[in-house]
């Protein structure tokens, strides 16, 4: 290191006896390149893939299940609202052991599946996967991210459920009365100002609206994937048209 | 009585004879009447907690330690109890439960898993068997330590791929018990609050110095030049130190040079797990750029080679599709500037064991992203035809920043 140093010194010297006022950055990016010899490279190619990319986040699943494939959890079924970008996915319970098959048979409708669902956002910044193929780099634009959570679907069926058997019960209640009335009220103002609904709410009403779109989910297709991703054509050097200065004016 | 309050001394009585306390002597009652007295009060009491106890598991050993009494031990939740294992070991062996169901699918299962979990970092541990991890508490080092083991088991994947059909469920099952958050216990706050207090106090002998030099101006303008000229100066000499510090703007080396150390150390378990997944199946790596990277010139070689490639599979899409490209090519140029295939740069590893990352001419900084603890699949959305693929696991998260 201490070599090093002696060494940027005397570059930085010559440099100030041939240019004068110097540039600070030019220096520090040679002082960079000098002292510090590139020693290997991975080339960085970018692709796209024929699909978009999405990345799915199991915070109830421990990453070593990704050791292997085989563990990965089984999925019994996937759906995806396109519009809103909704993803629910069925991964099928072990009923043979912590699980009350009465229980479920009794009141959640035979449930043997656990529902993830998750929202895919997009986000500002540029994100990749990257794959690794014959020591070169190969990314591929991740369009969205999804956090997939535990959504405990029967449950609200369920209860759905009971609140109309209860509505249905006491038809004659004059309380219930008055409660339609108000409930009346609310509709016909949101009625009115249907254009306010904003943010989370209208994200809420859109994908509500909207129908789940089943999906077949495949997990054999990496080797052709990565075929069609490492094409020839993605590893053609590109011409940059941007240096240093230029792109860091871009970017504030 | 001379205008003062009366003291202690003055109040009291002057008899000369002072109190003395003389302890009243009973005499100890026969063996006889004790017995008796024991008997007609306790018996019942004592029968009644002796059949409480029999409930209980037999022993003492289960019961809350002497110094936790009158507390309530939380075991779930922010202000969950940390470490008080009874037996174990090691101090970071955590509120481990040994029990569990009968089954013994299901003891095995939790063997395999802590096995998984103990594999290469404590061989000890293993011995223990049949335990889970129920809100370990990790020290920084540790984690560390751990993490990397998660990846290093990588390389073990293949040997028990022969993994026989039974074991496997039995891992599944283990699966199954529920994961906690990992918690680092942060001891080293302390001493790292003192490292900045410390360079706070040195940031403020040295800010306050030039603050003479700003009044002088006010009063004299004439010498304008020299003053921006002693600025520049004083511009330069910090611009000097920064880069003598390589980047770290903190003002002691001891920690800048801790910084660098530590940045090398992310860089080589990068450019070690970037070498590991080459080739493998299933494994991506997460990386995030800036909002933008440097332009590039689109080529009309690489069209030509998509022409090549191309024919080979559906024609008739194809030249549909490039008819339209033709047509509308500046449109289409316009409308999606996206698709950027080809080479863009590359990862560079430096003989110091720095990493940088070249864009084009630009030269950008990459660092090591945060870990995350859970599963993060990669799905491709097919959705013409209704498909979604599931491509492989991601691996690791490393950070592209530009370098200013």
């Amino acid at each position: 290191m201490s070599n090093g140093l002696f060494v940027t010194d005397e570059d930085g010297d010559t440099e100030m006896n041939g240019n004068g006022k110097l540039d600070k950055k030019l220096q520090s990016s040679e002082i960079l390149k000098e002292d510090d010899p590139v020693v290997n490279e991975i080339p960085i190619n970018l692709t796209v893939g024929p699909c978009p990319l999405h990345v799915l986040q199991f915070p109830n699943k421990p990453k070593r299940l990704a050791k292997n494939m085989d563990e990965h959890p089984p999925i019994a079924g996937v759906r995806y609202k396109d519009e809103s970008s909704v993803w629910e996915i069925d991964i099928p319970l072990n009923t043979q052991v912590f699980f009350d098959k009465e229980k479920a048979a009794e009141s959640w409708n035979n449930v043997d599946v656990q529902t993830l669902k998750g929202v895919a956002v997009s986000n500002d910044m540029l994100q990749y996967a990257g794959v690794m193929k014959q020591g070169q780099l190969y990314l591929i634009p991740v369009e969205k991210v999804a956090q997939m959570r535990p959504y405990f679907r029967y449950i609200d069926s369920h209860q759905q459920v009971k609140k109309d058997e209860d509505a249905k019960a006491k038809p004659a209640n004059p309380t219930a009365k008055k409660n339609q009335v108000i409930t009346m009220s609310v509709k016909s103002s949101s009625e009115a100002n249907q254009n306010r609904l904003g943010g989370a709410l209208l994200a809420h009403k859109v994908a509500d609206e909207e129908e789940f779109k089943p999906l077949e989910w495949k997990d054999d297709t990496f080797e052709s994937f990565v075929e069609e991703v490492t094409s020839e054509k993605s590893t053609v050097p590109l011409k940059p048209m941007d240096n240093d200065a230029v792109y860091l004016s871009k970017l504030f | 009585m001379s205008g003062r309050l009366p003291g202690l001394n003055q109040g009291k009585p002057s008899t000369g004879t002072s109190l003395k306390f003389k302890p009243k002597v009973v005499a100890r009652k026969s063996k006889e009447e004790r017995d008796a007295n024991v008997l007609k009060v306790e018996e019942p009491n004592k029968q009644v907690e002796k059949k409480k106890y029999t409930q209980k598991p037999q022993g003492n050993q289960k019961r809350q330690p002497k110094y936790l009494n009158n507390t309530r031990i939380i075991t779930s939740g922010p202000l969950a109890a940390g470490n008080f294992s009874g037996g174990s070991n090691k101090g970071n062996n955590g509120f481990i439960k040994t029990e569990g169901s009968q089954s013994s699918l299901v003891q095995r299962g939790l063997k395999a898993v802590s096995d998984d979990e103990a594999e290469g970092s404590d061989a000890e541990d293993s011995k223990a068997g049949k335990r889970i991890n129920m809100g370990k508490e990790y020290t920084e080092a540790d984690f560390k330590k751990e993490t990397d083991d998660l990846f290093d088991e990588d390389e073990d994947s293949n040997t028990d791929a022969a993994m026989s059909e039974e074991t496997r469920a039995s891992k599944q099952l283990a699966n199954l018990f529920p994961v906690r958050a990992v918690r680092i216990n942060h001891e080293k706050v302390d001493s790292l609050q003192k490292v900045v207090q410390e360079s706070m106090s040195t940031l403020q002998t040295r800010e306050p110095t030039p603050g003479p030099v700003k009044l002088e101006p006010e009063q004299s303008d004439g010498t304008l030049n020299d003053i921006v000229n002693e600025k520049e100066q004083q511009l330069k000499e910090k611009l000097r130190l920064l880069q003598l510090q390589q980047d770290f703007q903190s003002v002691d080396s001891a920690e800048a040079l801790r910084e660098t150390n530590l940045l090398f150390e992310d860089h080589k378990h990068m450019y070690k797990k970037l070498n590991k997944i080459n080739d493998v199946p299933n494994k991506f790596m997460f990386f995030q750029f800036p909002s933008n990277l440097p332009e590039f010139q689109p080529q009309p070689p690489v069209k030509s080679t998509e022409e090549d490639v191309k024919p080979n599979g559906e024609a008739k899409v194809d030249e549909g599709s490039e008819q339209s490209n033709s047509k509308n090519s500046k449109e289409t140029q316009i409308d999606s500037p996206e698709p950027l295939i080809g080479n863009v740069g590359s990862i560079r590893m430096h003989r110091s064991g720095k990493m940088s990352i070249k864009i084009g001419d630009v030269v950008m900084d990459i660092s090591r992203g945060a870990e995350s603890t859970f599963l993060q699949d990669v799905v491709t959305l097919d959705l013409e035809g209704e498909e979604a693929e599931l491509l492989g696991q991601i691996d690791g998260r490393a950070i592209v920043t530009p370098h200013i």
